[in-house]
């Protein structure tokens, strides 16, 4: 049983004619301390996937069930808390409260829960994502790979059991993206976190564990390494 | 590395920089929170200072903060009345000598000891001027200034002599004594103002004790725990202090001050609650725009984790400090216009008393209050919607607008599309403009329909009126003849004077009949809601008492110009017919009754015709007033008291008289001179004064509304920002997008401005409507011009602002206002 699971996953905007059709029916499945692809061009449901499978959104039918925890049964504070205690995301742009400065950027799921902040923790995530002579500066001062690499040190420091990523790498150069895929790769397999990327670049797609593939909605093939 | 402390305030922390990141926002928010405090503080600093200033005006002009007195006290019953619990204060006025004036003329005063309590707490506190402290010494004297003139003294010193004759109360030994006294202070007497009572002179407790007179007379002033209660306070007193012979308990209070509180009070709460609504419109708008901007922001705080609450408190954190901010701004300058408004305010009612301005806590705090209430309400909503943002806005790209466009690509009709795109923006905008609008024409409205010569004309009759005080009902002491048939000859002889009428007035009794009273009295229990007395009760004699009032025959022949049925002139000269006061309409011409003067003559008329029972004089008894002809008067009454003396000039005289005539009646206290120019210029005063302060509230309540606006269409520029560069990219020249714009500002003056003309209009001719069926002087008056520079200004801001948001986002390039998301 994996720890991430959908269940004939629907998701419907709109109505009649003007009716479309983001998921239509989506089963997958993702084992712990995995690190998945999902891989589709644009258009073809992603990153409504991601958001399912984040509680970000709600599906019109179909279930997602996280470390065995059907979550649409939850309310929105119930999954909000969830969210924050078990899930880190990165998403493509955006991704930083612009009012804060890096370090509390990154601590701020945790402040936000009330917990104790793990200093070592999280010196050793800041050491390896080269951002200890940045704490104090704003998102805006940064460059994109700068803030993904924000991002990525706030998806950490909560110790999340899955880490989802929206074309994490989708501003960057190829150099640095192959640097924070690296990244990615080599944290979660420290810390035995599951990750699930959105890519639509095959490369990176290549040095997943599992590939999922979607168009249209459903899933049209895949790769299990 | 050195990572900061960890500081638990996390929300505190996200509620700090959200209001430094969003600073003109923020002064849009704190601006709206001082004009709501201020005006809040304003109006109740003015509501309240008017009623104490007007309770502090009763209370002077009856002398005393007493509730009630009794008369004649008991020393068993002084101590009973310190045991009741219902009596908060007792105060002990012994009359101990009367003065003697020494040429035998007017100067009536008697020689007063005021125990501690009646001094400090029941009458010090009302009387104005150098009083210091209570005499001390055996022959100091406190004197009221209207008699140090009355003997000469225009300017009082602390410590002059006085020789005053007097003579001790009781009156059969009449033996009169002459010493020298020693001026230690002065008042102000403002019961003069009312009635025409002997002045009281305050001597020391030592001066009375050797007086050796057991006969003074003593009243004993009471002051109930609720002020409020007084009637059933008395009636209670009656009967537990079981009063003796002689002795009566005097109500002090005025029953009507309680009406005219609650109507204040009832208009202070209707302008706050318009105030505080105004208020919320523009909090809530600029709010909701500022969080409406911001969903990817709250988005991704809902992602990475912040539950709905603790959104709440963000966003209400960031309220109660901007709350913090403004509303002592508001305060102070609320305290700040009631030093400046409320003079100017009292002014106008207060006659010669001074103003008292009302800094009591309560005012400061609930406007605090409800300012603090305000807000908050303001913030809900705004609040909750943020809160209720899904994460998943935050990875949108660009939000959607939610409305479809209609085709058309002409200017005007993007420019009405944009006007309506948010149709709850565009509501409160045109709600909280037209609030402020039409209170502002309301206002404008009633203030300029007060016509004054109507009022005058409608309510005083007379150009000159001179009234001699003592012929007043209620007044307390002697009646005296003060306006001789030489006075008259004297006032007739002034250049410009046409005419002078004597009018007479006498108490009476009429002999009750129920075939000719009945229905009369029937209609007069209904009117004053009053118990019915049996027609048994009635034929006693001094329960139907009324006034009679012998009139000049040239009222009867005005009056007569107006009725159907005249009235014989002839016969109500020689004593057959008398007319009565009456508008029930229940009295039968050709009635007989019969009058009779007490301990004098009695004689019988025919009802020759009513007249309305306010005419002449505005009071009597259960028995319609009767009016007869002066000569009838003089034969009925030996040497009848003139009331009141009617005078007509011409106009460009008037000046001229009204001083001659006050120099006239200036020596005696007991005549009173008014005339139709005081109560011109006391209207147009008053006038003023209500344009003022009604003007400037209105005027800030239409300011809220145009702000509203201004805020409103100033973020939905900014907003856009990212839609017009699109625009300009695609080939919208700025000139057109400014095009745009301004007919945006165009559409929302007109629809705003014609929805005021038109029901705003309305809604300001139903209160004048109303206000006209208390005060039937009034005449409509459009207040065109003020309307039209409020309409400019909104026309002004409606075209400027536009462009001024504008040209401020339009610094960057299209590229970067692109990019910017």
């Amino acid at each position: 049983m994996g720890i991430l699971r959908t269940v004939d996953l629907k998701k419907i905007y709109g109505k009649d004619a003007n009716q479309v059709k983001a998921l239509d029916g989506v089963s997958i499945e993702i084992a712990e301390g995995e690190f998945a692809a999902i891989v589709g061009t644009s258009g073809s449901g992603k990153s409504t996937l991601l958001h399912m499978l984040g509680g970000l959104d709600r599906a019109t039918s179909g279930q997602v069930i996280v470390d065995g925890k059907s979550i649409f049964d939850m309310n929105d504070e119930e999954l909000t808390v969830f969210r924050r205690r078990k899930i880190g995301f990165v998403f493509q742009h955006y991704n930083l409260v612009p009012i804060l400065n890096v370090y509390e950027n990154i601590v701020l799921p945790i402040e936000l829960d009330g917990n104790s902040i793990d200093k070592p923790f999280l010196e050793h995530i800041i050491k390896t994502l080269g951002l200890a002579d940045k704490l104090d500066q704003l998102p805006g001062q940064l460059s994109g790979g700068q803030q993904q690499r924000v991002a990525i040190a706030r998806a950490l420091a909560t110790k999340p059991s899955i880490i989802l990523a929206d074309e994490p790498t989708g501003n960057l150069d190829s150099r640095t993206s192959l640097e924070v895929i690296g990244l990615l790769k080599v944290t979660s397999k420290r810390f035995n976190q599951t990750m699930v990327i959105i890519t639509h670049s095959e490369e990176i797609a290549q040095l997943a564990d599992t590939i999922i593939r979607i168009g249209d909605g459903k899933v049209v093939g895949g790769k299990r390494s | 590395m050195m990572f900061p402390n960890t500081n638990k305030g996390v929300i505190k922390k996200m509620i700090r920089r959200s209001l430094k990141a969003n600073r003109s926002r923020n002064r849009y928010v704190i601006l709206a929170i001082v004009m709501t405090t201020w005006l809040i503080t304003s109006v109740f600093s003015i509501g309240l200072s008017y009623i104490k200033s007007f309770e502090m005006e009763q209370q002077k002009m009856m002398g005393t903060k007493a509730d009630a007195a009794l008369t004649n006290p008991t020393d068993e019953q002084l101590a009973q009345l310190k045991q009741l619990p219902y009596v908060k204060e007792i105060g002990l006025n012994t009359k101990a000598a009367e003065i003697v004036s020494p040429n035998g003329d007017e100067l009536k005063a008697n020689m007063h000891l005021y125990d501690a309590v009646e001094w400090e707490i029941m009458k010090s506190p009302l009387m104005g001027n150098k009083i210091n402290l209570y005499p001390q010494q055996r022959n100091e004297i406190i004197v009221p200034t209207w008699i140090l003139e009355q003997m000469g003294i225009e300017e009082p010193e602390v410590g002059m002599p006085l020789n005053l004759t007097y003579r001790t109360a009781d009156s059969e030994t009449a033996e009169e004594r002459t010493e020298p006294f020693i001026l230690s202070g002065w008042y102000t007497d403002y019961t003069q103002l009312r009635l025409g009572e002997p002045g009281v002179i305050l001597v020391s407790a030592a001066f009375v004790e050797q007086l050796s007179d057991s006969g003074a007379e003593r009243m004993a002033s009471i002051a109930f725990d609720n002020g409020s209660r007084t009637m059933s306070n008395i009636e209670q007193l009656e009967r537990e202090l079981k009063l003796g012979q002689g002795q009566h308990v005097i109500s002090y209070s005025q029953g009507s001050d309680n009406s005219s509180k609650a109507s204040t009070y009832a208009g202070i709460a209707l302008i706050s609650a318009f105030i505080m609504f105004s208020g919320y419109l523009l909090i809530y708008n600029v709010l909701y725009i500022s969080v409406s901007n911001e969903t990817k922001f709250y988005g991704l705080l809902k992602t990475i984790g912040m539950t709905r609450r603790q959104v709440k408190r963000m966003v209400n954190g960031q309220a109660i400090r901007l709350s913090c901010i403004g509303i002592p701004i508001g305060l102070a300058a609320g305290a700040i216009t009631s030093l400046v408004a409320v003079p100017l305010a009292i002014g106008v009612f207060a006659l010669e008393t001074d103003v008292e301005i009302s800094f009591h806590p309560v005012i400061f705090a609930g406007s605090a209050l409800f300012s603090w209430i305000t807000v908050m309400a303001g913030y809900r909503k705004p609040a909750r919607i943020a809160a209720k943002i899904s994460p998943v806005e935050a990875s949108k790209y660009v939000r959607a607008s939610g409305k479809k466009s209609r085709g058309g690509s002409k200017l005007y009709r993007m420019a009405i599309r944009n006007i309506f795109r948010d149709k709850k923006r565009a509501l409160t905008v045109f709600l909280s403009l037209f609030l402020g609008l039409t209170t502002f024409l309301t206002i404008n409205t009633l203030i300029l329909s007060m016509d004054t010569k109507n009022f005058v004309a409608s309510y005083v009759e007379d150009d000159f009126s001179i009234v001699n005080k003592t012929a007043e009902l209620g007044f307390q002491g002697e009646k005296k003849q003060k306006l001789t048939d030489e006075l008259v000859h004297t006032i007739e002889r002034m250049k410009g004077v046409t005419s002078v009428r004597s009018t007479y007035i006498e108490s009476i009794q009429i002999d009750y009949s129920a075939e000719v009273f009945g229905k009369y009295v029937d209609d007069f229990v209904n009117k004053y809601n009053a118990d019915r007395p049996s027609d048994e009760d009635l034929l006693r004699q001094e329960m139907f008492w009324s006034l009679i009032i012998g009139l000049d025959s040239r009222y009867i022949e005005e009056l007569n110009k107006t009725l159907e049925t005249p009235i014989d002139i002839e016969k109500f000269e020689n004593g057959e017919i008398a007319l009565l006061g009456d508008s029930s309409g229940a009295l039968t011409i050709g009635d007989s009754f019969r009058v009779s003067v007490p301990n004098s003559a009695s004689q019988s008329f025919y009802i020759g015709g009513t007249v309305s029972p306010q005419f002449m004089a505005p009071y009597g008894g259960m028995a319609p007033n009767v009016y007869v002809s002066q000569n009838v008067m003089k034969q009925l009454i030996s040497d009848p008291i003139i009331y009141k003396m009617s005078v007509m000039a011409e106009r460009n005289q008037w000046s001229a008289i009204q001083d001659k005539l006050e120099a006239l009646t200036a020596a005696d206290q007991g005549l009173t001179v008014s005339s139709k120019q005081q109560w011109m210029d006391m209207l147009d005063s008053a006038k003023t004064i209500f344009y003022i302060l009604g003007g400037a509230i209105t005027l800030i309540l239409a300011l809220i509304g145009i702000l509203n606006f201004v805020s409103t269409m100033f973020t939905s520029v900014l907003v856009r920002k990212h839609e017009l560069a699109i625009m300009e990219s695609i080939g919208m020249t700025k000139k057109q997008l400014r095009k745009m714009l301004m007919l945006e500002g165009a559409g929302y003056a007109v629809i705003s401005l014609s929805l005021i003309a038109t029901f705003g209009t309305l809604m300001s001719y139903g209160a004048y409507y109303l206000f006209s069926q208390e005060a039937d002087y009034a005449i409509y008056t459009y207040p065109t011009i003020p309307l039209l520079i409020a309409f400019a200004l909104v026309a002004g801001a409606c075209l400027a602002v536009p462009l001024i948001a504008f040209s401020q986002s339009k610094k960057l390039t299209v590229v970067e206002r692109l990019r910017e998301v």
